[in-house]
């Protein structure tokens, strides 16, 4: 017996080492070794004489090039307009930039013949150009062309469709085949094929369309718009659901759809299988069957349940408690509910294959939605669930830039169009990508200002950069000629004893000349004196001899010392894109009388800092002049003291921050002696004494009193006329107040930073 | 472990004793023969194998020339011509890539064949040194499989770099055999030189029905948005010239023309911008008199005075990248790696990678009817932004056009984004420079 297990050992021993020895191999590939199993896949291979490959092209060939001497640069650009016909336009070969060369973008539209009313969407889009910077009443001069024919609706069957486009187009002398003319649109098409055709000729038009389908599209020539609702306010905009600073919660609803269930005709591929993804607990997804006359004739076995269920659920309340919505497409491909989950924050998931999304030349929609592929719905659940919190918090954060900045009214919409077509022009003063698609957003950034992103306030901190060090101290001065006043002298010495002022502009807004420059004081800077128009709105005018980032706007009664100005241009270049400043003033809602209130009284709030004494932007300058239309502005030049209130409303509209008020010296009573004179006009200055804060109602009685009351009424109407214009109320309150760390702290001092503060 | 050793030792003894001194002896030794015999079929198979077998099985040591002929019979199918209206939509198979956790797209290379025609002449070189590196860095990278069955894009190893070195039909008869061919579907060609005299068109003269194109040299006539990738022209230099990266800020020059073969017109106008600017613009010419053995590639000239190229890029502030008989142009590569702003003039052309490349940030614009003003132009360009623009050039230079790999991965990651979109790399990766 122990033969035999000793034999048995032995066997075993020697077939475990054979299979060792010869089988090792297969073992290792398949059992040990699975990990390695990646190097074993057949890769390309390395050839021994990879080294002595030739070459793809020969460095000469590459260089050389062709024969450069076959067609020249000018007639080949001839022949494109040739070969290319209108269904291939580009900007090369169907837009005439001669037009736009002399009198720069200017947009001219059609005025309105009688008896061809247009629908109220077209009306918006109108008036939006009609207040637009760039429109032009004289077609001499414009560069764009837009037709007073209503061509927003073209689906024959519609109410609003209008008939022989194509013959009144012809009658227009300025149509020119359509050279530099633009044309809106929102419905192409109709039942059952829904195609891109508009009806009519357009020629070397320009189309900006809503469901732009990417095989129309010309790039780099039309602009695809988002389909808008007949609701969608004309300016101002209602602000997206997420507010700022606020984190949202994660939301009840992971995924939801409420619509339409197409049982036929185009669309409904995509819209008949929607309801395969709902799962009753975090995706929701309702379709229902009644649309149009027929919905019964089509009807199937889900038609009767879904209805029940779709009528379950709101359609708003889903918006607010999801993360993601669909967005499928309709009959078009472009659908309402874009924007309504938009301006909800709710990412939307875009199942519209091959929709040119809406400026997608400007916006990367990477940043805001999921683009899905309609064959793909299925996958949509899983890969919405592994979208990590913080990229959903960024997509969220994006929708409502994009719906602020491009979306929100139709103004946004047209001019964003505008800007788009404007960029192309010239591409090198244009926009880059990142400025179109970073906060304040493309419509807020001039390019003709500059393109270099560190001359602009709002990319200091994303970009490193930081403001330039120095400061130019901008003066405005309107009071007598001859000699200069006490107020003004001490203004200049106090500035310019600041390390931090680089020059001193005087703008002289008064009909008599400036004194010769030896009456002026000698100072440390150098001191320029800029002979103004006398118009209000000149104080904000970019003018050239402005060359630091910081701009220290005073008036020439104002009273600051050197350590004021130091203190708060440290804060400013801690808040660069803001109003930093000393005297402030506020707007409240007036419920009584259902308007903004305006007031100067000391409050705990704040929205306004007066730019009699206020560190700015520079670019805030060019914003005011070139940004804001000319009817804004005369508005200005109109009222006596506007202008300061306007500007601090443009920044909040910028910004959507509050301007910061910093500690200022206790107030000297100022006598009220040395008010201006030069009051010889409508653009005459306030009264100084009147800027302070505390003036108004504690001013002298008689005509002091009446003078401060209408001052008091015409601030109070600026307010209203520009929460008009803008279409919401810009200006943010604050009830904040920055001061040195040991402002008032009981330590020495001679410890602090600034002691002069406190005296 | 404490636990698991005392264990044994209260139950090691028990087992041992019960049997003789002589089977232990027995058994001890069999034992260490056994331990023995592992070690020793470990040391054998493990570590001189492992050597022996990298070179035994993943590569194969062969010659380019070594590989399997093809013929094509005169009447085998051709594909047809591109078509302009396809879109991934449409015209891509999106469910040959699959949904998987790492959003990543497999992409099968074919192997490599020599294509011959019914008289045994070749088609094309087998393979050039470029398209090969190509196919190198995709096979390293991890979008590679070697599953057919399993992949989502397919890469045929034909090489069509450049459509001067292939006969067109034949070329597309031996796309249209390949075996997963199915008119051209997912199937990712690489091109650099379009097109040949005397019209020069942009797009790739073979016809390859839907396949997708990585192009260079697209206008937008024939770049199909959205499918096709626009590529740069690899220029050889990039991998041969070293130049160190030079600091931004003002340079000797300020417009510098370096092309050899300018339309005449162009010229014209180049030697007009000079004329009125003097000193600061220079326009280089190919060398008249260079002494033999003197590559003529490396060197310019203007008038008498010879300058070492691509050196003298760093020279200058703007560079002039000005088409010729094609959009795309190899010089750009080799402006962008000399830190030089390029000033682009070919109107209509689709910038390498433009899909996802802000070339406003490293390039200036200008349209050809524009040449006359282009010194203005470029003047008003603050210096600070000319300072990032040339950080900002030499740095998509590294990333995106410094070898054929780079390019190759660059056109993966742009479909792969496509596909997987909710998974996209972002502007900032794909356009910030990494931080210092």
């Amino acid at each position: 017996m122990q033969t035999r297990k000793k034999y048995i050992f032995l066997t075993f021993l020697a077939s475990w080492l054979l299979l060792f020895f010869f089988g090792g191999d297969q073992l290792r590939r398949f059992a040990f070794l699975s990990g390695r199993k990646a190097e074993a896949r057949r890769n390309w291979p390395r050839w021994t004489d990879r080294t002595l490959l030739k070459r793809f092209a020969d460095p000469e060939e590459l260089q050389r090039d062709g024969d450069p001497s076959l067609l020249s640069p000018r007639e080949r650009r001839a022949a494109w307009l040739s070969i290319y016909g209108n269904s291939r336009c580009r900007m090369e070969t169907c837009f005439d930039f001669s037009r736009c060369e002399r009198h720069g973008f200017k947009v001219f539209t059609y005025p309105q013949e009688r008896g061809q009313p247009v629908s109220e969407t077209y009306g918006k889009i109108l008036s939006s150009i009609e207040r637009s910077r760039y429109h032009t009443p004289n077609p001499e001069e414009a560069c764009l062309f837009i037709l007073s024919i209503d061509t927003l609706d073209r689906d024959h069957l519609s109410a609003q469709y209008v008939r022989n486009v194509d013959e009144k187009i012809r009658s227009f002398p300025l149509w020119n085949g359509g050279r530099n003319h633009l044309i809106f649109n929102l419905y192409s098409g109709t039942w059952p094929s829904y195609t891109g055709e508009l009806g009519f000729d357009t020629g070397q038009a320009m189309l900006a369309k809503a469901s732009f389908d990417t095989q129309s599209f010309r790039p780099g020539f039309d602009v695809s718009i988002p389909l808008f609702s007949k609701e969608h306010p004309q300016r101002g905009g209602d602000r997206g659901w997420l507010y700022q600073g606020s984190v949202p919660p994660k939301k009840k609803y992971l995924l939801v759809f409420k619509g339409k269930r197409y049982l036929t005709g185009i669309g409904s591929g995509t819209r008949n299988a929607l309801h395969h993804i709902h799962n009753g607990k975090d995706i929701i997804s309702l379709t229902t069957c009644k649309h149009g006359k027929d919905w019964e004739k089509h009807k199937d076995t889900r038609c009767d349940k879904d209805n029940v269920d779709y009528e379950r659920f709101d359609y708003r309340e889903l918006l607010h408690n999801s993360t993601f919505c669909i967005v499928p497409r309709g009959r078009r491909l472009g659908s309402f509910r874009f924007l309504e989950a938009l301006q909800a924050a709710c990412i939307p998931v875009l199942l519209s294959d091959g929709w040119e999304l809406p400026f997608a030349e400007a916006i990367d929609w990477g940043k805001a939605a999921v683009v899905g592929s309609e064959r793909l719905l299925l996958q949509i659940p899983s890969a919405v669930r592994c979208i990590h919190p913080e990229r959903v918090l960024a997509f969220q954060q994006q929708t409502q830039f994009l719906w602020d900045a491009y979306f929100s009214s139709v103004d946004k919409i047209v001019h964003t169009t505008l800007e788009i077509i404007k960029d192309r022009l010239s591409p090198h003063r244009s926009r880059s990508r990142f400025l179109w698609n970073a906060l304040p957003g493309g419509l807020l950034v001039l390019p003709d200002f500059s393109t270099h992103l560190g001359d602009f306030p709002f990319y200091y901190l994303q970009h490193g950069y930081s403001p330039s060090k120095k400061f130019t101290a901008f003066i405005r001065a309107v009071s007598q000629a001859g000699s200069l006043s006490q107020p003004i002298l001490r203004l200049i010495q106090a500035v310019s004893a600041s390390q931090y002022c680089a020059q001193i502009v005087v703008l002289w807004s008064c009909e008599k000349p400036p004194p010769p420059s030896g009456k002026w004081p000698q100072s440390a800077v150098p001191l320029t004196i800029i002979q103004g128009r006398r118009k209000l709105s000149d104080r904000f005018f970019p003018f050239e001899a402005i060359q630091t980032d910081a701009v220290l706007s005073l008036d020439e009664d104002t009273s600051l010392s050197t350590s004021e100005v130091d203190f708060a241009f440290s804060v400013w270049r801690s808040f660069p894109e803001r109003i930093v400043g000393f005297p402030t003033q506020s707007h409240f809602w007036d419920a009584e009388q259902g308007r903004w209130g305006y007031t100067s009284k000391w409050t705990n709030e704040l929205s306004i800092v007066l730019t009699a004494a206020a560190f700015y932007h520079r670019y805030y300058h060019s914003l005011f002049t070139e940004y804001l239309p000319a009817g804004l502005r005369e508005l200005v030049d109109g009222l006596a003291a506007c202008e300061d209130i306007l500007m601090n409303v443009l920044v909040a509209a910028v910004t959507k921050l509050p301007p910061i008020k910093v500690t200022q010296r206790k107030q000297h009573k100022e006598g009220m002696a040395q008010q201006a004179e030069c009051r010889d006009g409508a653009a005459g200055t306030p009264p100084a004494g009147q800027r302070s804060p505390s003036a108004p109602l504690s001013a002298p009685a008689g005509l002091q009193g009446t003078a401060g009351s209408r001052r008091l009424s015409q601030r109070q109407d600026c307010l209203d006329q520009l929460a008009l214009w803008f279409g919401y109320m810009p200006l943010v309150s604050s009830q904040l107040r920055l001061d040195p760390v040991l402002f008032k702290d009981q330590v020495s001092i001679l410890r602090k930073k600034y002691p002069s503060l406190e005296k | 472990i404490m636990c698991a050793s005392a264990k044994y030792n209260t139950r090691g003894p028990a087992l041992i004793p019960r049997m003789k001194t002589k089977h232990r002896i027995y058994y001890i030794t069999l034992f260490s023969i056994v331990l023995l015999g592992l070690i020793a079929t470990g040391m054998f198979q493990f570590w001189p194998h492992s050597i022996e077998s990298s070179s035994d099985w993943t590569v194969e040591k062969r010659s380019v020339h070594d590989v399997p002929v093809v013929k094509l019979p005169a009447d085998s199918p051709i594909p047809e011509r591109g078509d302009l209206s396809c879109r991934m939509h449409t015209c891509f198979d999106v469910y040959r890539c699959g949904f998987n956790p790492k959003n990543k797209i497999k992409v099968y290379i074919y192997s490599l064949k020599k294509y011959v025609d019914e008289y045994g002449t070749l088609v094309s070189n087998t393979i050039s040194r470029e398209y090969n590196e190509l196919l190198t860095a995709i096979s390293d990278s991890e979008f590679y499989t070697d599953d057919v069955n399993r992949a989502c894009l397919f890469v045929p190893s034909i090489d069509v770099l450049n459509q001067n070195a292939l006969r067109i039909k034949e070329t597309a008869q031996a796309l249209a055999q390949l075996s997963r061919w199915d008119r051209g579907t997912n199937h990712l060609l690489f091109n650099m030189l379009p097109g040949g005299p005397p019209d020069y068109n942009t797009a790739l003269d073979v016809p390859r029905d839907r396949a997708l194109l990585a192009g260079g040299g697209f206008s937008t006539w024939t770049y199909r948005q959205g499918y096709d990738v626009s590529i740069p022209v690899y220029s050889p230099l990039s991998g041969e010239v070293d130049l160190p990266e030079r600091g931004p800020g003002p340079r000797r020059y300020f417009i510098l023309s370096s092309q050899m073969a300018l339309h005449p017109e162009y010229r014209l106008e180049l030697e007009a911008l000079q004329a009125e600017n003097g000193e600061s613009v220079l326009i280089l010419d190919k060398c008249t008199n260079l002494s033999d053995g003197v590559p003529a590639v490396r060197k310019r000239c203007y008038k008498n005075q010879v300058f070492d190229y691509p050196q003298v890029l760093q020279e200058s502030t703007f560079c002039v990248v000005l088409r010729g008989a094609r959009l795309g142009q190899a010089v750009l590569s080799d402006v962008l790696q000399a830190g030089c702003v390029p000033v682009i003039i070919a109107d209509s052309y689709i910038l390498p990678f433009s899909e996802v490349l802000d070339w406003k940030r490293a390039s200036v614009v200008i349209p050809e009817e524009k040449m006359p003003e282009m010194y203005s132009i470029l003047q008003s360009i603050p210096q600070r932004q000319i300072e990032e623009m040339q950080r900002q050039a030499r740095w998509f230079w590294e990333a995106y056009f410094r070898s054929m790999k780079a390019i190759a991965l660059a056109t993966l990651q742009i479909i792969n984004d496509r596909i997987y979109p909710y998974a996209a790399i972002s502007y900032e990766e794909w356009n910030d420079p990494p931080a210092v």
